[in-house]
């Protein structure tokens, strides 16, 4: 057990080595650019560049540069953004980390309760009319882009039929902290959750039908039946409970890259000053270091994630516990 | 053997297919017309790629200008020409800079189209190649390329084309003698393809794991065949109806993947257009003149669904048990 | 006295949706207190014949006629028979390890049977679940309770699934091929199991391909060769001396149960035909040493010193 965990953690580990290696090359080892210039922003002056040069190090061999940029962002967490005056960048992701993750965790509520009900409704009525109806809307759902249905969205709450009686309930665009009002903060993230759920209510609607009726053709079902038991338990208590091991990784991993940034084109469109929205100022004014931190934040966000989805896992299904043990 | 080759019998197999047979017409609409968008822009005599903001128009056979004052009192200044659902100049309306959004929407298709193919053909060569090498050699190549993967997958897919075009973008790539302009569409393809190889590269590579231990495998092994043979005559035909159901899935994720970097302008550089830029153009103006974002928006939505009932009608006829997403 | 036996099988036909026939009209009794095995080789249609009992076939249109304790099971609603499955007719499948849901605990699975048709408490079911597994030589079996289906082994595993089909005491327990995925030793165990409910009043349908399991087990037997019966009776007189050629060469085929063994078993030659290319006359006549012309026509059953036998040699 102590070894299997230990070597999960060194996989772990290496993956995260793995990635900040990545992303730093991304940001300051593409060939034939000077990344100075770009960190310094546009128009920077000649003396802006040279402290950017001798803060960063540019002018040292590409490893040491790489140990000084992870101190920057992990240890000393002092990494400054020059567009910006000086501004530390760390500290403002964590501040918008709340933002992302009441987002988040909003849409994840709509995405699991009505996946999981149009993929069982589904499956129980496979291959009827509602079957056939609720599939095709789950690959509508899915094939939509993101941003564009929020702007539709906006359309209508917030201009055309905002006076209506059905819309008039729609705040302005933006975010109300959960502090200063519980209900502001609900009312405001309805919709772009649920922008931000569409596609995966389709996405994994879909995925549970397939897998339920997958596990319903397993010998186990039908010894269920020859036990006696009804439809409800044969379905619930039987086939969700074989089939939802996919759905749960899925879930997992996809809330992981959803916090860590995912949720940018939705942040931007709704005007929620989360991560992604501070990705998105980063683009507009070039400020490579706040990209750069935000980025790394969310890999490493989704590697820890990852390592707990993999230990929910276990949990879920005995033999791979088992097969994990015996590692 | 029935008649026809094996693709013939395969066409026949999805075209049986109601909903097969309306996606791929509605496909084969978007690229025509997609195709045909310089005749359209001559035919009804507009420049779509010059800004107009002084320019005019003919309605109603009164000439007109295209930037009309503002009607919306919360807004100044001066708002584009609306649709007139008529053929002819401006059938849907200007875009901020006075240029025709019926006719930016059909360029930016060919954009939009060309970039989403080509980036999932590449990404699927790629991820074929990297799936057969991990896949058949096993081992230490699929240790290394398998923890590689990991790493490109967990960095979530859109920072990641983030990141990377904030970093080409606005300066010209050297790499060795070969100079690539930043507003080269190779960069947006190779973006893309980049990001999604771990996502198809991991079918392709489960496949290949199971191709390598088949019999017929085993046993041109035991005939002394060397690995190329063997992973071009063997097993490489035996992958194509994985690659044939992942293409149009992948192309549909690229489209999606182009145009949300479009939208945030890291995509299709100006003046040229796709889907996604013309979206991002429309933002601004999504309360008075709501058609240059939605038309464009639709065609993404038309394409992508057609794309995704494609693929689901090609995994039902030639993979009728596995695939998830 | 009525003396309607507990399971009447008759006229039983099952056809795939395509039309092709899987079963021809099978015709079999199970009486309280008797174990009927119903021998045949793979694709028989044995196993079908299993599953229509229970109501549980895939897909397939059944017609013909299936009584349980004097009341008509074809065509019942699922809701009707749901009080019915596991509690009055229970079922051992061949593969325990694929048969047990592999993720949830072998006593919750069978807790589950028993609280579905008793209103028990938790506790008092899993008293019954400890005591059962218990009975059926189940060690430590407040321990095997707790264990996932994979951490037993297979005996143990077929010994659950026999405490779960005997967990609600049904009248009629059904078991298809129980001991084919066991070795000899736990199957001659499993054998004496069933053999033990029959004396306490059950009926008992054992499906086997394997007439030595009959032999050891069963009071009666039932011969299906390609979904029609080709001979039926009391176990003795059938292995004494079979009428039908394809029961002799099945016995034939099988190794003496004591004595040496010979050096080679005579085989079948050919292969049972595929259900849509099955011959209009006796069905077995393509492999029969004795074929004549008059096979050509489907043979009715005969009866011949307290057995039937479908077979021309029995007209004559």
């Amino acid at each position: 057990m102590t070894r299997a965990l230990l070597s999960r953690l060194g996989q772990m580990v290496l993956v995260l080595f793995g990635i900040s290696v990545l992303i730093f090359a991304v940001f300051f080892a593409t060939p034939g650019s000077d990344p100075s210039a770009r960190i310094a922003g546009r128009g920077a002056s000649q003396e802006v560049l040279a402290r950017v040069r001798a803060d960063y190090g540019f002018d040292r061999p590409l490893p040491v540069q790489y140990v000084r940029m992870m101190e920057k962002l992990f240890v000393t967490r002092d990494l400054t953004s020059f567009v910006d005056h000086g501004e530390r960048v760390v500290p403002e992701v964590l501040e918008a980390a709340p933002v992302t993750l009441s987002l988040v965790l909003f849409a994840s509520v709509f995405w699991l309760l009505l996946s999981l009900g149009i993929g069982i409704v589904s499956a129980m009525l496979r291959d009827t009319w509602a079957d056939r109806a609720l599939m095709g809307l789950s690959l509508l759902a899915l094939s939509m882009p993101v941003f564009w249905l929020g702007e539709m969205v906006n359309l209508v709450t917030q201009s055309r039929w905002h006076d209506a009686w059905a819309f008039s309930w729609v705040p302005p665009l933006g975010y109300t902290p959960f502090a200063r009002s519980p209900k502001g903060w609900a009312l405001g993230l309805l919709l772009p959750a649920f922008t931000l759920a569409v596609a995966f209510i389709g996405l994994y609607a879909r995925v549970l039908r397939a897998e339920l009726l997958q596990a319903m053709g397993d010998d186990a079902i039908r010894t269920a039946r020859a036990k006696g038991a009804g439809p409800a338990r044969l379905w619930l208590w039987h086939g969700l409970r074989l089939s939802w091991l996919s759905y749960v990784s899925l879930f997992g991993l996809d809330f992981a890259q959803l916090v860590g940034g995912g949720a940018l084109l939705v942040e931007v469109v709704f005007a929620l000053p989360g991560v992604g929205h501070l990705t998105y100022q980063g683009l507009n004014t070039l400020d490579l270091p706040l990209i750069m931190a935000t980025v790394m934040y969310a890999a490493v966000f989704v590697v820890l994630a990852n390592a707990a989805i993999d230990g929910l896992y276990a949990l879920l299904d005995p033999r791979i516990r088992e097969a994990r043990r015996g590692l | 053997m029935s008649e026809g080759g094996p693709w013939v019998r395969l066409a026949r197999q999805v075209l049986r297919r109601r909903g097969a047979v309306a996606a791929f017409s509605a496909l084969l609409l978007i690229v025509l017309a997609s195709a045909a968008a310089p005749l359209y822009a001559a035919w009804v005599g507009v420049d779509p790629f010059a800004s107009d903001v002084a320019g005019t128009t003919i309605r109603d056979g009164r000439e007109v200008d295209l930037m009309q004052p503002n009607d919306n009192p919360l807004h100044l200044g001066l708002t584009p020409i609306g649709p007139d659902w008529r053929l002819g100049p401006y059938a849907m309306g200007a875009d901020p800079q006075g240029r025709d959004v019926a006719a930016r929407v059909l360029y930016g298709g060919r954009n939009s189209l060309l970039i989403s193919a080509a980036s999932a053909l590449l990404c699927l060569a790629v991820a074929t190649g990297l799936g057969l090498a991990a896949g058949y050699f096993g081992g230490w190549v699929d240790a290394v390329l398998s923890r590689l993967l990991d790493i490109l997958w967990a960095v979530p897919v859109y920072l990641l084309a983030i990141s990377l075009s904030i970093v080409t973008i606005g300066h010209a790539l050297h790499l060795g003698i070969v100079t690539i302009a930043s507003d080269n569409l190779l960069i947006p393809v190779a973006i893309i393809a980049l990001v999604y190889i771990p996502y198809a590269a991991r079918p392709l590579r489960a496949r290949a794991l199971a191709l390598a231990r088949a019999e017929f495998v085993l046993a041109a092994r035991a005939l002394g065949a060397s690995h190329w043979r063997i992973l071009t005559r063997e097993i490489l035909p035996n992958l194509l109806d994985t690659l044939m159901v992942l293409a149009p899935l992948l192309m549909a994720l690229c489209l999606l993947a182009e145009s949300s970097l479009s939208f945030l302008s890291l995509g299709v550089q100006a003046p040229a257009a796709s889907w996604g830029t013309i979206i991002q153009d429309g933002e601004g103006l999504i309360y008075t003149r709501p058609m240059v974002a939605i038309l464009p928006g639709l065609a993404i939505v038309a394409t992508v669904l057609a794309l995704n009932v494609l693929g689901d009608a090609l995994r039902d006829v030639l993979d009728p048990k596995g695939g998830r997403r | 006295m009525d003396s309607e036996a507990l399971l009447a099988v008759s006229d039983l036909r099952v056809r795939l949706p395509g039309g092709a026939a899987l079963l021809e009209g099978v015709s079999l009794a199970v009486e309280s207190g008797r174990s009927l095995g119903v021998v045949g080789e793979s694709g028989s249609g044995k196993s079908l014949t299993a599953l229509a009992v229970m109501g549980l076939l895939p897909g397939l249109a059944a017609d013909g006629c299936v009584r349980f304790r004097g009341r008509e099971m074809l065509g019942l609603r699922e809701r009707d028979w749901r009080p019915v499955r596991g509690r009055e007719i229970a079922m051992i499948f061949q593969d325990p390890m694929t048969a047990f849901l592999p993720v949830r605990r072998i006593g919750d699975q069978i807790d589950e049977q028993i609280r579905l048709h008793e209103n028990l408490s938790r506790k008092a079911a899993r008293a019954r679940t400890v005591r059962l597994l218990g009975e059926m030589g189940v060690p430590d079996p407040d321990q095997a309770a707790r264990r996932f289906p994979h951490q037993l082994s297979g005996g143990l595993r077929q010994r659950a699934m026999i405490a779960m089909a005997l967990s609600c005491a049904p009248s009629l327990l059904i078991a298809d091929e129980p001991t084919t995925a066991l070795d000899v030793t736990v199957q001659a165990q499993i054998l004496v199991l069933l053999r033990r409910l029959r004396e306490t009043g059950a009926g008992v349908m054992l499906i086997t391909h394997d007439m030595g399991v009959v032999a050891q087990s069963c009071t009666d037997v039932v011969v299906l060769y390609a979904g029609v019966v080709v001979e039926r009776g009391p176990v003795r007189d059938v292995l004494d001396a079979p009428l039908h050629p394809y029961t002799q060469a099945l016995l034939a085929a099988m190794p003496p149960l004591d004595g040496p063994r010979p050096e080679r078993l005579p085989a079948i030659p050919g292969q049972p035909p595929a259900p849509d290319a099955r011959p209009a006359g006796c069905v077995f006549a393509p492999r029969c040493v004795f074929v004549r012309e008059a096979c050509g026509t489907r043979p009715p059953m005969i009866a011949r010193g307290g057995r039937e036998a479908a077979c021309v040699l029995l007209a004559s």
